[in-house]
C-alpha cells in the first residue's frame, strides 16, 4: 500500500500542470466566502423571523383569549430562538481557525456546530405546524376576526387532519435526512474521545 | 501582500501541487469537486501565508492547512461550482501511466474515502511517509494515540481490500 502510494507520489510530482497564472486566478479570483450561500438566506429568514415577532408582540393586547395568547408566546419564542440557534452553529462553522488549529480541534469544532445546525433543522421540522396554525390564529385575530376557532370551526376540522398527515409525512422526512448527518457527526465525536 | 511574497507563494504551490491533488482527492467523490477543494485550499494557503512565521516546518502548516480546509469544505450546488477557473483541469492530471497501477490505486483511494475524517487524515499523512510524531504536530493526537488509531485504520483497509 505504502510503496504503491509512493510511486504515484513520485509520478505526480514530475508532472507540473499548475501555471503561474492558474494561481494567481485561484487566490485572486476567490473572494467569495464558502459559508455565504448558508449565511445571506438565513440572515434574511431571521430578520424576517425577528420582524415577525416583532409584530405580534404589538398586537399582544387584542389577545383575549387563552389559545391566542399561548399562540402568540409560542410564535414568538419560536421566531427568537430558532434563528438564534441556527445562525450561532453556521458562524461556528464559519469562524474555525483553519490556520492555527489542529486537525482533531478542527474536527471538534466542525462536527460540533454541524450537529447544533442540523438540530435546528431536525427541531423546525418538527415546529413549523405549530408555528403555522399559531400564525394563521393570531393573523385572523390581528386583522378583526372575533373568535377565530368558533368563528370557523369547519375550516379548522378540515385543517387539523391534513396537519396531522403534514407532520408524519414531513417529521419522518426530516428524520431520515437529518440523521445519517447527525451520526456521522456524532461517531465522529465519539470516536476523538477514545 | 507583497509581490515577491507572491513568488514565493506561487513556487510553493508549484512544489506542493501533487500533496495538494492527493487531499483533495481523498476528501472528495466527484471530479468538480476536487477541483473546488483544490482552489479552496491554494486560497485558505494564500490567506495564511503571510502569518506564517516559519515557527512551524513549512510542510507542517502545508498539511494543517489542507485538510482542515477539506473536513470544512461544503460541497456547492452545480451552478455555483468554480466557473472562474475553466482553464485548471484537474482531469489532465495522470497519478499513473500503467493502467494497472492507476486500477490499484484507484481501488486504494475507493477505500480511503470509506474510512471517516479522523482516519482519513491520519492515513493520508502515514502514506505520505511521516513519522508518528510529525503524524502527532499535524493532528493533534498523541503519539501513542496515532499509533493505536494507524494500526486499527490498516487492520480496516487491508479488510476492505481483501474484500474486492
Amino acid at each position: 500500500m505504502k510503496s504503491l502510494w509512493e510511486k504515484m507520489s513520485q509520478n505526480l510530482k514530475s508532472q507540473k500542470l499548475l501555471t503561474d497564472k492558474m494561481i494567481v486566478q485561484m487566490i485572486e479570483n476567490r473572494y467569495e466566502n464558502k459559508f455565504q450561500n448558508l449565511i445571506l438566506p438565513e440572515t434574511i429568514a431571521s430578520v424576517i423571523c425577528l420582524a415577525t415577532a416583532i409584530f405580534i408582540v404589538s398586537h399582544f393586547e387584542k389577545m383575549d383569549t387563552w389559545y391566542l395568547e399561548l399562540s402568540s408566546v409560542f410564535a414568538v419564542t419560536y421566531l427568537i430562538i430558532l434563528p438564534i440557534f441556527s445562525l450561532q452553529a453556521i458562524y461556528r462553522m464559519k469562524n474555525i481557525n483553519i490556520s492555527k488549529q489542529n486537525y482533531k480541534q478542527t474536527l471538534i469544532d466542525y462536527n460540533q456546530a454541524k450537529k447544533q445546525y442540523q438540530q435546528v433543522i431536525k427541531w423546525g421540522f418538527f415546529l413549523n405546524f405549530f408555528l403555522m396554525i399559531s400564525v394563521l390564529l393570531l393573523t385572523l385575530r390581528i386583522f378583526g376576526k372575533e373568535d377565530v376557532i368558533v368563528s370557523e370551526m369547519k375550516m379548522w376540522l378540515m385543517l387539523l387532519p391534513l396537519g396531522i398527515l403534514f407532520v408524519i409525512v414531513v417529521s419522518k422526512y426530516a428524520y431520515r435526512l437529518s440523521k445519517s448527518t447527525m451520526s456521522n457527526a456524532e461517531q465522529v465525536l465519539k470516536e476523538l474521545d477514545k | 501582500m507583497m509581490i515577491n511574497n507572491k513568488h514565493e507563494f506561487i513556487q510553493m504551490i508549484k512544489i506542493n501541487e501533487g500533496i495538494i491533488f492527493k487531499i483533495t482527492k481523498v476528501y472528495t467523490n466527484q471530479m468538480e469537486d476536487q477541483k473546488d477543494l483544490y482552489q479552496e485550499i491554494v486560497f485558505q494557503l494564500w490567506k495564511s501565508f503571510e502569518s506564517f512565521k516559519g515557527n512551524a516546518k513549512r510542510s507542517t502548516w502545508l498539511y494543517r492547512i489542507a485538510l482542515n480546509t477539506s473536513i470544512t469544505y461544503l460541497k456547492k450546488s452545480k451552478k455555483n461550482r468554480s466557473r472562474a477557473f475553466t482553464d485548471f483541469e484537474i482531469q489532465n492530471i495522470k497519478e499513473e501511466r500503467d493502467e494497472a497501477k492507476e486500477e490499484r490505486m484507484e481501488v486504494l483511494y475507493t477505500h480511503i474515502r470509506k474510512l471517516n475524517d479522523i482516519e482519513k487524515g491520519i492515513i493520508l499523512l502515514y502514506l505520505e511517509g511521516k513519522n508518528y510524531e510529525e503524524i502527532a504536530m499535524i493532528t493533534g493526537f498523541s503519539k501513542t494515540n496515532v499509533g493505536t488509531k494507524l494500526g486499527r485504520i490498516k487492520e480496516r483497509l487491508r479488510k476492505l481490500i481483501l474484500k474486492v
